[in-house]
């Protein structure tokens, strides 16, 4: 629909689907019955990558349900897994060998360093009782979720760490979907076939911040925070900054209902509780911003989200997916905290209508310098629904100006089947300077996706630390090659359910060299680079040197 | 030779005879001049054809005539082969008589025994002969208009026919009132309100409840409003619920009976653009859009503006806009220059200004979709308190008018104006809306009864 034809595409996308011969053999269990449409069996599961051996090479994890009635089975049958990365080339199931496995119905993963020891620890995002798992450093993970204080038992959906009180270490910011259980469950009825309800047919639940004490524990201080609004059932989150004042924003993508986006503002009236810090007190601001509805002030649905700089204004804008029949949304960022919903003249709109989107991503498939996007399709209400049920999923190819063309048809034969996509988690697990994908399916196996497209282009890779051995959330990096520049920001969380590589890719295009790169530091830092070199990845820690981000 | 009749009792004596003016032979001539027995004989017949003749004539006549003064009784009584027959009597022998070829039309029309191809052609080419300027003029322009839209879905040729008929008669509650029905079912309800005022004006003081009702529904439940014509044309089952099915088939009906008329395909790429198919609704544009007069119809140009911004070809759609037909005024004109302004340039302040200017035509007061495009233009300016004032009165109106407690009270109240105060829930309504006048109509309307005429049944007579 609406997509060029293969002689007008330009440098055609090419991804391969890998798993199963890379030895990812996994398909997550929804527990579904039929006739029955227990809420949590439409969600899915989502994935994250962590290199959690720091060998270099991106780790893969990834979500699985559970039976949601009755007792659990014996043997741990329904494990999340955990996939080792072999150079690149293939991946190995290690998840019996790292321990303190989780069971639980299980939905969204954050990785984040929470106890800053170099090793990327694990948040699971459950239905029922959630979890969190330190890395050890010696290839095994330890069960924290109690110890730690952070166990609470709620319809946890996506998850991001983040400095939300700025004091120097990660807290996590955990969405929350609804207020459901077996005993209040329901099925709905669509045009006379039963399906599953909605959103609209239970109360949102408040979404979770639980904040590091710095010793190993957590306290749940959304409300104290300002971090907590009514009427939010929370499925997509992502934390970067939007007004260039280098603190990040939270934004939060509701289903059928008002999106949320905290701010920080210093109020000397902050209220001091034991173990938060008084700074400036999150603020919900996003009807003001324009963000919170559509432009005709209809509110979507919002599975899942991502943050680019699509139109190449050097400001962050926000793609959200949504329902069948109702348009995926691009909110334009407009500078001071203002947007304004680009959706049609996008084509983003265009693109959407026929579809039901869910984990996305943004990801510059051909180097080109403009981010393009991968959505994953899938219908939500069960299959004695009359089709579309399985959806095709979407690559989307910008023009550099923030306007999409469908490429789908070309990029490969992954695109050409049906799937009930669910989560995206977007990682270079290969090392070769473009982003493949990873993507769970409900009824079908997980497809990992190896982008293979020949641009003959150039690529800057970035990994960023910053002084308190966190990823600079909140922070930007300005690439310029031949006058010309792109920012991409720091960004936590987003997608859907998923976690995907926290290292920064620029696409040069036919320049191998970046003339000028600057890094601006959520402390207020910044670093500037002239003349380095493309086609590598380079490492960068707060107040260091850039030093190639070799793979042993 | 035949033999003299002998003279009987009954004839008078020759001298009995009035004596006949004497011919100038007769004074110079001894001899009466008195016609041949052969001629008298010839006249006499000739006379005695002629008288019958006569006879035959005025008999003949009468006996037509009968059959057209019978035909309308027959016709009531439901006999319409007895009022077909004397009907076409008549006609054979007063063939150019108007009102007997709108009798006829209407017996063919009304008689469902008979199969389309026995009624319809005849009855079409009856009505079409008789020429606007006889008195039977609008009510034959009135008869072809409802055939046209009921039988054979032509609702652009109903329409200008229709348009004839209110030429003729403009004060004809009937005339505006089909009007209004073909502009809903062929969704362009947005135009009708000059004519909706129309019916009003014209309606009886017990019709204007009534009225009023079909307005509302018109206007904020469109599949409700023509729910029992779509049941009547065969596009909504008896227990079905209107809904955007229904609509599909009616106006996939229309463009297929009615292939010529731009109009028919815009209406139909509408739905789908209104379902999120812009590529299917711009094939169809595009297919038509070689029809004649295609460019000269405003719905089929801002048809095509609408889809072409909704694919994101801001484009294509000013390249068309700027041609578009007709005056650069009214709510659909407005509405798309703003938000050409607003997507295509950027220009949150002219779009603003277009968006006002939609806003103080029917339906922009209700069109809480364009306020709401306002306050993100507001936004967009950094008019943070004005834009949050726009944004919440358009919150109201779609609250009130689509949020469901709402909805469902209205069209609760709308279903029950034989209770008097489910009038003032709905004026209440208007009020809301800032629509005074319609609320103050509201206020003024009595209950119905419940007697009151369905509409199938209005516009089918």
């Amino acid at each position: 629909m609406f997509g060029p034809s293969r002689e007008n595409i330009g440098i055609v996308p090419r991804f391969q689907e890998i798993a199963s011969r890379a030895g990812v053999r996994f398909a997550y269990f929804n527990d579904a019955v039929p006739g029955r449409y227990y809420f949590p069996e439409i969600l899915g599961g989502g994935a994250g990558w962590l290199d959690y051996d720091r060998d270099g090479w991106l780790d893969l994890y990834v979500m699985t349900g559970c039976p949601l009635a009755g007792p659990q089975p014996a043997n741990g049958r329904y494990k999340n897994r955990l996939y080792h990365n072999r150079d690149g080339e293939a991946f190995d199931d290690v998840t019996l060998s790292v321990g303190g496995q989780p069971t639980g119905f299980g939905h969204g993963c954050a990785v984040g360093d929470f106890n800053a020891d170099g090793y990327e620890d694990l948040y699971l995002s459950n239905f029922g009782e959630n979890g969190l798992f330190v890395n050890q450093g010696d290839g095994t993970f330890q069960n924290v979720t109690h110890a730690s204080g952070i166990a609470a038992s709620f319809w946890g959906t996506s998850a991001l760490w983040l400095d939300v009180d700025s004091d120097g270490d990660l807290d996590l910011y955990a969405a929350s979907y609804v207020d459901w259980n077996i005993a209040m469950h329901k099925a709905c009825e669509y045009n006379g076939h039963k399906g599953y309800c909605g959103p609209g047919s239970y109360t949102p639940e408040a979404d979770r911040v639980f904040v590091n004490q710095g010793d190993g524990t957590f306290i749940e201080a959304a409300e104290t925070l300002g971090l907590q609004a009514p009427g939010g059932p929370g499925l997509g989150v992502a934390a970067l900054d939007f007004d260039d004042d280098l603190q990040p924003e939270i934004y939060v993508a509701n289903d059928m209902a008002e999106k949320f986006l905290f701010t920080r503002t210093a109020d000397p009236a902050a209220s001091r509780t034991a173990g938060v810090q008084p700074v400036g007190r999150w603020r919900e601001v996003a009807l003001q911003a324009g963000c919170a509805l559509s432009g005709s002030g209809e509110a979507e649905a919002g599975m899942g989200v991502t943050c680019a700089d699509f139109d190449g204004d050097g400001r962050p804008d926000i793609f959200l997916t949504h329902y069948y029949q109702k348009k995926n949304t691009l909110y334009r960022n407009l500078g001071r905290l203002l947007f304004h919903d680009d959706s049609y003249v996008s084509r983003i709109a265009a693109h959407s209508m026929l579809s039901l989107g869910f984990g996305t991503a943004a990801i510059d498939y051909d180097r080109d310098g403009a981010p393009d996007l991968f959505i994953a399709n899938g219908h939500v209400l069960g299959p004695e629904q009359p089709p579309p049920v399985e959806m095709q999923p979407q690559l989307l190819h910008n023009d550099g100006t923030g306007k999409f063309d469908d490429v789908s048809a070309h990029a490969g034969r992954y695109f050409q089947e049906l799937w009930l996509g669910r989560g995206v988690a977007a990682a270079d697990f290969d090392n070769d300077g473009d982003l493949d994908l990873v993507v769970s399916h409900l009824n079908k196996p997980l497809a990992l996706l190896r982008n293979d497209t020949p641009t003959g282009r150039h690529f800057l890779g970035l990994r960023l630390t910053s002084a308190n051995r966190t990823v600079p959330v909140g922070g930007r990096v300005a690439a310029t090659v031949r006058g010309s520049t792109r920012v991409q920001p720091v960004v936590a969380g987003g997608s859907y359910l998923s976690s995907s590589d926290r290292r920064l890719l620029f696409g040069l295009g036919e320049h191998a060299l970046v003339e000028r790169l600057k890094i601006c530091w959520p402390s207020g830092r910044v670093d500037q680079f002239e003349n380095v070199a493309a086609d590598q990845y380079w490492r960068l820690d707060e107040g260091g040197q850039l030093k190639p981000d070799t793979f042993p | 030779m035949e033999p003299k009749k002998p003279i009987s009792a009954s004839e008078p004596a020759a001298a009995d005879v009035s004596p006949l003016p004497l011919t100038d032979a007769a004074h110079g001539d001894d001899k009466t001049d008195v016609p041949p027995p052969s001629m008298t004989l010839a006249l006499r017949g000739l006379r005695l054809v002629l008288i019958l003749g006569l006879v035959a004539t005025a008999g003949t006549g009468v006996w037509a005539w009968r059959g057209k003064a019978d035909a309308k009784r027959w016709a009531l009584r439901g006999d319409f082969v007895r009022a077909r027959s004397g009907l076409r009597r008549y006609l054979w022998l007063f063939p150019r008589d108007a009102e007997a070829r709108l009798q006829l039309a209407r017996a063919l029309a009304t008689d469902d025994a008979l199969l389309p191809k026995q009624r319809w052609p005849e009855a079409f080419a009856l009505l079409q002969s008789i020429d606007d300027r006889t008195p039977q003029g609008f009510e034959a322009r009135m008869c072809e208009a409802r055939l046209a839209f009921l039988v054979r879905l032509q609702p652009t040729h109903a329409e200008q026919l229709v348009r004839r008929a209110l030429a003729l008669k403009p004060k004809s509650r009937d005339a505006w009132f089909l009007l209004w029905k073909i502009l809903d079912m062929t969704g362009r309800g947005d135009e009708s309100e000059t004519v909706f005022q129309q019916v009003l004006a014209l309606a009886a003081a017990d019709e204007r409840t009534w009225c009023l009702r079909e307005w509302f529904l018109s206007q904020f439940a469109p599949g409700l409003a023509n729910a029992d014509l779509d049941r009547a044309l065969g596009f909504l089952k008896p227990d079905e619920t209107a809904g955007p099915a229904c609509e599909f088939q009616r106006l996939l009906a229309f463009r297929n009976a009615e292939r010529s008329s731009p109009l028919n395909h815009a209406a139909l790429a509408r739905w789908f653009e209104r379902q999120g198919d812009f590529e299917q609704a711009l094939k169809i544009l595009r297919e038509s859009s070689g029809l004649p007069g295609a460019y000269a119809n405003r719905y089929f140009v801002f048809a095509l503006v609408e889809t072409y911004l909704k694919a994101g070809q801001a484009d294509l759609a000013e390249k068309y806009f700027v041609d578009c037909p007709g005056d650069r005024a009214g709510y659909e004109y407005w509405r798309l220059q703003g938000i050409l302004h607003e997507e295509a340039h950027r220009d949150y302040a002219q779009a603003v200004t277009a968006y006002d200017r939609a806003m103080m035509t029917w339906p922009g007061p209700a069109d809480w979709r364009t306020v709401l495009r306002k306050a993100q233009c507001l936004r967009a300016l950094g008019k943070a308190d004005e834009a949050e004032q726009c944004r919440a009165a358009g919150e109201k109106i779609r609250t009130d008018l689509f949020g469901a407690p709402n909805q469902k009270a209205l069209l609760d109240a709308a279903a029950r104006l034989t209770e008097p105060r489910q009038l003032d829930v709905i004026a209440g309504y208007y009020m809301s809306l800032g629509r005074r006048n319609e609320a103050a109509l509201w206020r003024k309307a009595s209950p119905l009864t419940g007697n009151e005429t369905g509409f199938v049944q209005r516009i089918s007579n």
